[in-house]
């Protein structure tokens, strides 16, 4: 019998007490939410997650801490998951799909922070309890 | 938090994306950036967008840390991962000694001396310095014909293969050693072609520009056409269209301009 696939384990550097909670309601695009458009505090039902832990790392910063969930267990509790390779296929030209964007350039420059991340996306749009999944998928 | 830190501001010329040196160095409040993926300040120009979304960007920015001192990202406060003074690692590197005395004699002399420097840190600090100087040209007097000079030297360099050596990769990765190298590849040529851009964009409906508003358009089909990431076929893709970039700014073109400028430069001495 063929060994099962691991699940594939994401990071994510976040503050030491809690995880950023994403808003369900709010209607970004991919390429703005990975180019960090509108800056800090902005509204994204997206969550970036990365497969490398140096990476979340460096994102939690010398106050913060790395987070850990895998994928199914992120889609127990609700999230969609958009792995690192449907993104470096999605990102290409003016972006397809949920990536479509009108300007070549930042989807570029968005497929670069992917590949230098090992980004992934948990879409949590239209999550009805998303304090509460979020606490319960990242440990 | 990267695209919204120093590490990711034109006034740090020392690193972009995953190339350069692993300090930076704030040239407008003249500090060593002690971990620039960090830190941030109200007065972000961010690297990897172009200069109008940059500008939308940095007014966002401002609303949130402040831009008279440099601040740790995720608290806002005054940040303490900055070192007032010269790092010792500038005392002995010719790129980081000219970027410490960036605009003392004048920002257009320091960016040609960086221009004559070979290896990609000094190619890196001359985008990153250019790009800002260029946006503060436009904030001031609008003029597309200050990026001239920065216009004709990306231009030249555009079927260039950046030389990257393995200390310039700064980041730590999970990516086989080509694939880091090629990406760094791809970083250096677009931080040409995001200059060459910002000055193409600006040329839009002014007088004399002639064919240099059409440069956007090739730089935009350059990256639609070649997938983020990948240098070397980004370099052999522009290598292909170099004479339609000749043809935006022929050098006749460029040198016509050149001279208007010093003629006006000299009337207001």
């Amino acid at each position: 019998m063929a060994k099962a696939k691991p699940a594939q384990v994401l990071f994510r550097g976040d503050d030491a007490k809690s995880v950023a909670l994403p808003d369900p309601r709010a209607t970004r695009a991919v390429v703005s939410h990975i180019l960090f458009l509108g800056g800090e505090g902005r509204a994204t039902p997206w969550m970036s997650t990365t497969e490398s832990k140096t990476t979340a790392t460096h994102f939690a910063g010398p106050h913060g801490r790395v987070w850990t969930t895998d994928v199914p267990k992120a889609q127990h509790y609700g999230a969609k998951h958009v792995s690192k390779t449907d993104l470096l296929h999605l990102l290409k030209g003016y972006g397809k799909g949920k990536a479509k964007w009108g300007n070549a350039i930042e989807v570029a420059q968005a497929r670069a922070y992917v590949l230098r991340w090992s980004e992934h996306l948990l879409d949590w749009k239209g999550h009805a309890a998303i304090a509460a999944a979020v606490a319960a998928t990242f440990k | 938090m990267t695209p919204i830190s120093c590490a990711n501001c034109c006034h740090n010329p020392l690193q972009t994306g995953p190339v350069g040196y692993p300090v930076g160095h704030c040239t407008r409040f003249k500090v060593t950036l002690l971990s620039p993926g960090h830190t941030t300040c109200g007065n972000l120009q961010r690297k990897d967008l172009q200069r109008e979304r940059a500008e939308t960007e940095r007014a966002d920015h401002a609303r949130t840390f402040s831009t008279t001192f440099v601040s740790d990202l995720t608290t806002g406060k005054r940040s303490a991962l900055v070192e007032e003074g010269t790092h010792p690692i500038e005392s002995s590197d010719i790129v980081l000694r000219e970027v410490h005395s960036y605009g003392i004699v004048s920002k257009i002399a320091s960016l040609a001396t960086l221009r004559a420097m070979s290896g990609v840190r000094a190619e890196l600090a001359l985008t990153s310095l250019g790009r800002s100087y260029f946006a503060n040209c436009m904030r001031r007097d609008g003029r597309w014909t200050s990026g001239i000079h920065l216009a004709w030297w990306m231009l030249g360099r555009l079927p260039e293969v950046p030389q990257i050596e393995l200390q310039d990769l700064r980041e730590e990765s999970t990516l086989h050693l080509d694939q880091r190298v090629d990406m760094a590849h791809w970083y250096v040529i677009t931080a040409r072609l995001l200059l060459l851009l910002d000055v193409a964009n600006a040329s839009r409906n002014q007088p004399g520009a002639n064919g240099v508003p059409r440069l956007s358009a090739l730089i935009v089909e350059s990256f639609g056409s070649v997938p983020a990431g990948q240098g070397l076929k980004l370099t052999r893709f522009l290598a292909q269209r170099r004479s339609k970039f000749a043809a935006a700014l022929p050098e006749k073109h460029y040198s016509a301009i050149a001279m208007k400028l010093h003629r006006d430069t000299a009337a207001e001495e």
